[in-house]
C-alpha cells in the first residue's frame, strides 16, 4: 500500500520495464521516475529506444516486463493528462488546416460535435503563450519549421495537461527559430512537470534538473553532473557519436 | 444546350431527368467524402473498394434473376459488397501485418472476377458493360430513393462527426491520445466512403466513379488551404462536371458516365498545368 501511494505521487513512473521488437532487444531493464513539477530531458543516440520509451510512457506500446504508470495508473487510462507534441505530424504536407484548427485539436476530448467557445478561448490563450495568437487563421502548411514547433506545442498546452511531453521540439528547424524556441522552451518548463526529448543535450541542459540517458539501458543523471562529462559515461556502454555541441575529445569517434 | 432542356421537360425521357437528380444530388456527399479521401490518401483503397463493389452488383443481379428475390437490388447488393470491402480492407490495414496495397488489388480483383461470374450463370443476358462503366438509362425513380437516402445519411455523419474525421485525417496518433479511437474512426470514413461510392455507380459505373470522388476535391484543393471550402468547391466543381457530361453527351450522342469522367479529367488536368504553385 505504501509502496503504491510513492508511485502514485509521481507523474511518471517506470519500474524494471524490458520491450523488444521480436528477437530485437529495444529497452532492458529500465527504472526512473519523474516527480511532479520537475522538467526532465530524455536524451540517447537515434535508435537507441527513446521514442520506444515515449510510446511507453504513452500507452501505446505495453511493456514486454515490469510496470509503466503515468500519475499512478495504466498509462490508458491517465494520458488525457498529458499534453503531447510529437515529433512527426500529417501524411500531407499540402493538408488544409488553419493554425486554429490544429492548435484546437488539443481540445478534442472535451468536443463530440463542434468545438465550444471555451474550446476557442483556450486554444488562443494557447496560441498566446507560444507566440503566434497572429497566425491563428494562417494555413498551417504555409509555416516555418520553427512556427509549426510552435503551433504544435500550442496544441498540446491546450490539452491543459499536467504534463508536457514533447519530441524533438528542436528537429528540422533553424538556429534562429532553435533559439526562440529555447526561450519558449525555459518559460514553459517554469512550475511545469516537463518532458523533452532531444538529441541535443546542450540545448536543454540549462533548463532540466534530470536527465535521463537512454541507449538500449537507461542511466539517470542529475544535470550538474552531465555537464563537462563525456557522453560515453552518460550511456554505460560503448557508443561512437557525432557532437554538434563540443569538439571531440582525443580519440574518440576520431574514424567516424 | 436547348435541345437538351427541351429533353429535361420531355415526359418521355424521365431517365435523364433521374439521371441529372441522381448525379446532382450525389454530388454533395461526392465533395464531401471526396475531399477526406484525397486529403488523407486513400484514393488507391477508394478505387478498391469501388471495383469490388461489383461483386455485389453480380450475386444481387443472379439472386434476382435465378432465384426471384426481387427484394435483392443491385443497389442492395452494390451498398452491402461495397461497406464489406471498406471493412476488410480497413481491418487488413490496421491489423494484419500485410502490405495494405497488396490487400486492395487482392480485394479490387477478386470482386470484379466475382461480379463477372455471376453474371455468367444468371438466366438471359446480363450487360456488364453498363454496369463496369455506368448507363443511365438504367437509372430509374427507385434509385432516386437509394441516392437520397444515402446522400443524407453520409451529410449529416460528415456534419456531425467533422471534427473527428479532421483530426483522424490530420493526425491519429495525436487523435487516439486525446482518447478518440483513430481506428474507428477510419473504418467509419471508409465505410462513407462505401457508401458514396454505391451512389454513382450507376451513372459513371464501378470503374469511373473514383474519378468523381477525387477529381473535384482534388481541383478544389488547389485554391483554398481549408477543409470546409474544399469540400463546399468539391461540391460545386462536382455539379458541374455532372451537368456540363450530360449537355455534351446528350448534344454528342455519347455515353455520359465517360463524357462527365473526362470532362472532370480535362479540368484537373488544365488546373495541374496552369497552377504549379
Amino acid at each position: 500500500m505504501s509502496k503504491d501511494q510513492t508511485n502514485s505521487s509521481a507523474a511518471i513512473s517506470l519500474r524494471r520495464v524490458y520491450f523488444d521488437y521480436g528477437a530485437i532487444s529495444v529497452l532492458e531493464d529500465v527504472s526512473f521516475e519523474v516527480a511532479p513539477g520537475e522538467a526532465v530531458s530524455i536524451v540517447g543516440p537515434n535508435g537507441g529506444g527513446k521514442t520506444t520509451l515515449l510510446r511507453l510512457i504513452l500507452g501505446l506500446l505495453h511493456p514486454d516486463r515490469g510496470e509503466v504508470r503515468l500519475f499512478g495508473r495504466g498509462p490508458s487510462k491517465t494520458r488525457l493528462r498529458v499534453g503531447y507534441m510529437p515529433q512527426h505530424v500529417y501524411h500531407d504536407f499540402q493538408f488544409p488546416v488553419s493554425v486554429l484548427d490544429v492548435v484546437l485539436m488539443g481540445r478534442l476530448d472535451q468536443a463530440v460535435g463542434r468545438y465550444s467557445k471555451g474550446d476557442r478561448r483556450v486554444a488562443l490563450e494557447s496560441l498566446d503563450e507560444v507566440g503566434m495568437v497572429g497566425f491563428s487563421r494562417r494555413p498551417f502548411s504555409r509555416l516555418s519549421g520553427g512556427e509549426r514547433q510552435r503551433v504544435l506545442i500550442a496544441r498540446a498546452l491546450a490539452c491543459r495537461p499536467d504534463l508536457l511531453l514533447l519530441d524533438e521540439p528542436t528537429a528540422n528547424v533553424d538556429s534562429l527559430a532553435e533559439s526562440q524556441l529555447h526561450e519558449l522552451l525555459a518559460k514553459l518548463s517554469e512550475g511545469r512537470t516537463l518532458v523533452m526529448v532531444t538529441h541535443d543535450l546542450a540545448f536543454v541542459s540549462d533548463m532540466v534538473s534530470k536527465v535521463v540517458c537512454v541507449n538500449h539501458r537507461v542511466a539517470v543523471h542529475p544535470t550538474e553532473e552531465v555537464n563537462g562529462r563525456s557522453i560515453q559515461d552518460l550511456y554505460q556502454r560503448p557508443l561512437r557519436v557525432v557532437r554538434h555541441d563540443e569538439s571531440l575529445e582525443p580519440g574518440e569517434g576520431a574514424d567516424g | 444546350m436547348v435541345e437538351f432542356w427541351e429533353a429535361l421537360v420531355d415526359p418521355d425521357m424521365a431517365f435523364l431527368r433521374y439521371a441529372l437528380v441522381a448525379g446532382l444530388l450525389s454530388s454533395v456527399a461526392f465533395g464531401i467524402v471526396g475531399t477526406y479521401v484525397v486529403v488523407r490518401r486513400i484514393t488507391y483503397l477508394a478505387g478498391g473498394i469501388a471495383h469490388s463493389v461489383l461483386g455485389g452488383i453480380g450475386a444481387a443481379v443472379y439472386l434476382q434473376e435465378a432465384h426471384g428475390q426481387w427484394w435483392c437490388h443491385p443497389m442492395l447488393g452494390a451498398t452491402v459488397a461495397a461497406l464489406l470491402a471498406a471493412i476488410a480492407i480497413g481491418l487488413i490495414g490496421l491489423y494484419a501485418k500485410q502490405r495494405e496495397d497488396s490487400a486492395i488489388g487482392a480485394l479490387w480483383s477478386v470482386g470484379m472476377a466475382t461480379g463477372l461470374l455471376f453474371f455468367s450463370i444468371t438466366p438471359g443476358y446480363v450487360d456488364p458493360m453498363s454496369y463496369l462503366f455506368g448507363n443511365i438509362l438504367l437509372v430509374g425513380r427507385s434509385d432516386l430513393g437509394w441516392v437520397l437516402g444515402l446522400d443524407l445519411l453520409v451529410v449529416v455523419l460528415a456534419i456531425v462527426f467533422y471534427n473527428r474525421f479532421l483530426a483522424v485525417c490530420f493526425d491519429e496518433e495525436f487523435a487516439r491520445l486525446r482518447g478518440v479511437s483513430s481506428r474507428f474512426y477510419y473504418l467509419f470514413l471508409l465505410c462513407l466512403t462505401a457508401l458514396t461510392i454505391v451512389l454513382l455507380v450507376r451513372i459513371v459505373g464501378v470503374i469511373m466513379v473514383i474519378a468523381l470522388l477525387t477529381l473535384p476535391a482534388a481541383v478544389s484543393g488547389r485554391f483554398v488551404d481549408r477543409l470546409v471550402p474544399m469540400m463546399v468547391g468539391a461540391i460545386g466543381l462536382s455539379g458541374v462536371f455532372m451537368v456540363v457530361g450530360f449537355v455534351l453527351s446528350y448534344g454528342w450522342d455519347l455515353p455520359t458516365g465517360p463524357v462527365i469522367v473526362l470532362v472532370a479529367g480535362v479540368v484537373y488536368l488544365g488546373v495541374a498545368a496552369i497552377k504549379r504553385g
